[in-house]
């Protein structure tokens, strides 16, 4: 059995090293207009040259991810030709108000309506601006297909003999 | 403010459903979610549409009809658009049939309840200037041939519907009291739909 007396204590040998550089980078990374982020990362390092490579992959990193953020967040807008007279504009999320406006739209079938409509998605908090102008073109459509049965009546009430129905010029 | 009405116009099919039921209005004018149609709604539909047509000879030989038939009225009540369509229109004696087909038999009492000839006498007061004095309900009888039969909860076998050929016909007579009546549950009724549709497109 080992007594405590015969135990030998290993002695350590004290490691001599250079003296470590602190080493620290700040970045302005331009976020948005008037926007941006300023991360700071620190390391210790022998040289100045290896803390300076060990720092940039994560600074690099930081640029991609957050430079111009603001613009990149914006929705995409699709665009498809269909032909020389028809252009398809969509977003390609619709929210709860836009399919609402979108349903309104579709309904109304009255220029009192549309207009009332109309006036609504003008004044919408809840429609992005990408969303109004997406309902610029159901609107304008609908608007045309209203006056044109409007002006159908009243040509089709022009040909009728006075007795065949009753219809008073005010309803239109 | 005039009243905003998502078709323009009031008629008597938009005014008895608000009456009945504002929230199936709303799907049904609003939304639209559809109308809701039964089988018999659907038969009915055929029959009128037979009439119109001038094929009903066979099956209801003995059944009125005046010159015009389906006769459109768009006109103006106090300050509402109006649309209707009379079954059949005399415009000689300013006077109207309505007919009706369905199982539940038609009688006076439920002649004189149903507004809809009071809604219809009140637009031709007004594209006229004269009231009529009476119109004619006629009740085409109608009869399910054998009983609906209930297998199970899926699937059920339905009797044919048709009509037999009798018509019942109740006269129904009108006074002023009771369009200046209509003139007001029309306006009322326009009203509230509009507030209602003003706050649907709020929503927005």
């Amino acid at each position: 059995m080992e007594t405590a007396t015969k135990r030998k204590a290993k002695k350590v040998e004290p490691v001599v090293s250079s003296p470590l550089v602190k080493y620290t980078l700040k970045a302005i990374i331009p976020t948005g207009p008037y926007a941006n982020i300023q991360p700071e990362i620190t390391v210790e390092a022998i040289t100045l040259e290896e803390a300076h490579k060990f720092v940039m992959p994560y600074i690099d990193g930081l640029f991609k991810e957050y430079l111009n953020l603001s613009d990149r967040v914006k929705p995409k807008v699709t665009i498809t030709v269909k032909n020389a007279d028809s252009l398809d504009i969509r977003v390609p999320t619709q929210t709860e108000a836009h399919l609402k406006a979108m349903t309104a739209v579709d309904n109304s079938n009255s220029l009192e309506a549309l207009n009332l409509i109309a006036d609504r998605i003008a004044r919408s908090e809840k429609l992005s601006p990408m969303e109004k102008l997406d309902l610029n073109l159901p609107l304008a459509f609908k608007r045309e297909k209203i006056e044109a049965r409007i002006k159908q009546d009243q040509e089709y009430r022009a040909r009728l003999p006075e007795d065949e129905s009753i219809v008073d010029d005010k309803v239109a | 403010m005039k009243p905003v009405l998502p078709r323009g116009y009031l008629s008597w099919s938009q005014l008895n459903c608000w009456l009945t039921s504002p929230a199936r209005y709303r799907k049904e004018y609003f939304e639209n979610a559809g109308k809701v149609e039964t089988r018999h709604m659907r038969y009915g539909k055929g029959i009128a549409n037979l009439i119109e047509a001038g094929e009903h000879k066979k099956i209801l030989p003995d059944l009125v009809l005046y010159e015009k038939p389906e006769f459109k009225i768009e006109t103006v009540v106090v300050d509402i658009p109006t649309l209707s369509f009379l079954d059949t229109y005399d415009p000689t004696l300013n006077v109207f049939r309505e007919y009706k087909t369905g199982k539940h038999p038609w009688t006076q009492q439920r002649v004189q309840k149903h507004d809809q000839l009071v809604f219809y006498a009140t637009v031709l007061k007004w594209s006229i200037g004269k009231m009529p004095e009476y119109c004619d309900l006629d009740w085409l009888e109608t009869v399910e041939d054998g009983a609906t039969i209930k297998e199970d909860f899926w699937s059920e076998r339905t009797g044919v519907i048709h009509v037999t050929g009798k018509i019942f016909s109740f006269r129904r007579e009108f006074d002023e009291r009771e369009t200046e009546r209509m003139e007001h549950l029309i306006i009322r009724t326009a009203e509230e739909i509009s507030e209602a549709y003003i706050r649907y497109i709020d929503e927005i």
